[in-house]
């Protein structure tokens, strides 16, 4: 009896995700985008291309990981890509291009990204302010320190050993080493947020603050988890960076490693007002946005053009989930 | 005799805002007494003009910000809209009258415009003011890169000696601010609309029962908190005579930072722009005075981040 009432809960389990990610129009996103990048450069749906076009993927997704966790507990975090270009010049410092180094550097970029993390944590949940502004204060104090660290010019390099994982490694030959890696992770936090007691406690904050606290939920911890996890995983996504790029450098856009990955959990379908969407969703979106920007570089839009259409992006995606609710 | 005492201080009309906006003051004094007697340079009234000087593009954006925030908001994208106005600057101004004309509309227009966007989003759509301003922020700066690529471009004496012309003690930029906040100053303490703000920042819902246009009186902070950003801007391009599509991105913070260092609150229906002031000249002497002793200019970063954390934890929000 118990067996079949799981066997059937399992199989519309299933069925309720498949008909979902069929179902979302990020899909039918995709196609139309990989349909209009075939029109105009029908070379590049070749399936090197199409695997070389997502090398930033690995990136970028990693840190929409930790933003899809603390955006599912109603939060926002804006320093993201301070703490990746941090922990890019700190590895390269560190590291000075020495495998026997890249064990322990790794591990103390790690904690620093989760200190940086606590530290958000701590002041949104003390303080009560909004966590976009708190955390665009912390970008600022994550700036300084790190343009103070490396005196505007990064020295130092990245191992062989980050190299393989971050950029240049195939398994098989096929399968680049860094996607490889980044959907492990995601899949990791996928069963966390699904399984766990963090996880559901996340999905139950976002949606409800109020019965969440009534119902025994610590909020504070819990919201300081999430943020801490965003600061580990940006600092994952810094080391990852330092991979595929061989070396530190500041003259990257810092902005862009916060505001994609915000853009690709909303693309996803992860709601701003919180308790809404998934780590799943958001492979999709990242996906769907490294394309995206593939897509508009292809059609010699300009760096302006693309940071206008990030900004139309999110006013649709939230005005029509703001319109739909209203609804 | 502690009751005689909270009496006196009310008869004094000494709320505990007011004590606080006063007690940020006295720091500011502290702050410029210790610079005067530590370093020769600073106390030179030339210097002290320049401080003055130097801090007309930030106040007039805190201004904005600071109504906006009364009205329970946050706009993020006065550092665009100041982009846009040094860019639009840049790029039109030669050396006639009627191009420096032509660009300050531009720009004013653009600051009105956007302005509209934001409080439409954020009352007819429903988006939170920090997710409808992140938004026009992507927006503003993709259209100062998009007039100016990159930092450029040539202002003329005209724009130069009209706005902020150097005569002497005469500083014409300290006196177009001092106008402008007096004239703030009255508008919101005495004119209805002013006092509405108050009204739909502290509680919307009741301000709406009793019959304020609620969406309308928003949109209306939007629009002067964008022109104020605006007008910002053209006094920035005065100074460094040149444009530059990403230097109004520091603004952002600067400005919500100088806000909440005068009391004005997330929380809105609260703060006062004699605050923000405050907050402004306390940024401003900080950054001047390192400058003076020569520290790393990095260093600031991490010191406005720290001022914030300040400012934010001397108020405990309701929970989430």
């Amino acid at each position: 009896m118990t067996v079949e009432i799981q066997a059937n809960l399992n199989s519309s389990f299933y069925k309720k995700l498949l008909s979902g990610v069929l179902g979302t129009p990020l899909v039918l996103m995709l196609i139309v985008i990989l349909i209009i990048t075939g029109i105009f450069s029908p070379r590049s749906l070749h399936p090197k291309n199409i695997v070389a076009v997502i090398k930033m993927a690995p990136v970028m997704g990693t840190i929409a990981i930790g933003q899809t966790i603390v955006i599912l507990s109603g939060n926002i975090d804006f320093s993201t890509g301070f703490v990746t270009t941090f922990i890019l010049t700190l590895s390269s410092g560190l590291m000075n291009s020495r495998n026997e180094a890249a064990l322990w550097a790794s591990l103390v970029c790690l904690l620093v990204g989760a200190l940086i993390g606590l530290f958000n944590g701590f002041l949104i949940t003390f303080t009560g302010a909004d966590s976009l502004v708190c955390t665009l204060a912390t970008g600022s104090i994550v700036q300084g320190i790190y343009l103070i660290y490396t005196k505007g010019a990064p020295k130092g390099g990245i191992p062989s050993v980050i190299r393989y994982i971050g950029g240049s490694g195939k398994i098989a030959g096929v399968m680049p080493v860094p996607i490889l890696f980044w959907l492990v992770l995601s899949l990791i936090f996928l069963y966390i947020l699904n399984k766990t007691r963090f996880g559901r406690s996340i999905y139950y904050i976002g949606s409800n603050p109020i019965a969440a606290h009534y119902s025994g939920i610590k909020i504070n911890k819990i919201i300081i988890l999430a943020f801490v996890i965003c600061g580990l995983t940006s600092s994952i996504a810094g080391l990852l960076l330092g991979g595929f790029l061989g070396v530190g450098t500041l003259q990257l856009n810092v902005l862009d490693f916060s505001f994609i990955p915000i853009i690709s959990v909303i693309v996803g379908g992860t709601s701003f007002v919180g308790g809404i969407g998934g780590i799943g969703y958001t492979i999709l979106g990242t996906f769907t946005m490294q394309y995206l920007l593939n897509l508009l570089t292809i059609l010699h839009i300009q760096y302006w053009g693309k940071t206008i259409l990030q900004g139309v992006i999110i006013g649709i995606i939230v005005g029509f989930n703001m319109y739909r609710m209203k609804k | 005799m502690w009751k005689r005492k909270q009496q006196t201080v009310k008869e004094m009309g000494l709320s505990r805002d007011n004590v606080r906006i006063l007690g940020l003051y006295i720091v500011l004094l502290f702050i410029g007494v210790f610079a005067s007697i530590f370093s020769i340079y600073f106390r030179s009234l030339e210097n002290i003009f320049n401080v003055i000087a130097q801090i007309v593009p930030l106040g007039f954006v805190a201004l904005g910000q600071t109504i906006v925030l009364i009205t329970a908001g946050v706009d993020l994208s006065v550092g665009g809209i100041v982009s846009i106005s040094t860019a639009i600057c840049a790029k039109l101004i030669y050396t006639k009258y009627t191009s420096v004309a032509i660009a300050f509309l531009l720009s004013l227009l653009f600051g009105t415009l956007f302005g509209y966007i934001n409080g439409v989003m954020r009352t007819k759509l429903r988006i939170d003011s920090f997710i409808a301003t992140l938004c026009t922020m992507l927006i503003t700066q993709g259209v100062a890169l998009a007039i100016l690529p990159r930092p450029g471009g040539y202002i003329s004496a005209e724009l130069i000696s009209f706005i902020s012309l150097e005569k002497g003690i005469l500083r014409l930029p300290i006196v177009y601010f001092a106008f402008t906040f007096l004239v703030i100053y009255v508008f919101l303490k005495y004119h209805p609309l002013g006092r509405y703000f108050y009204a739909v920042g502290g509680n919307s819902k009741a301000a709406n029962a009793s019959g304020l246009n609620v969406d309308a009186i928003i949109i209306k902070a939007h629009i002067m908190c964008s022109i104020l950003a605006a007008i910002g801007g053209l006094f920035l391009v005065a100074r460094i005579k040149s444009g530059d599509p990403n230097v109004g991105s520091p603004f952002v913070l600067d400005s919500i930072v100088a806000v909440l260092i005068g009391g004005t609150t997330f929380i809105g229906g609260k703060g006062s722009i004699v605050g923000t002031l405050a907050g402004v000249f306390i940024l401003g002497i900080i950054s001047n005075v390192l400058n003076m002793y020569g520290i790393n200019p990095f260093y600031q970063y991490i010191i406005k981040g720290i001022i914030f954390v300040i400012a934010v934890s001397t108020y405990r929000y309701k929970g989430k």
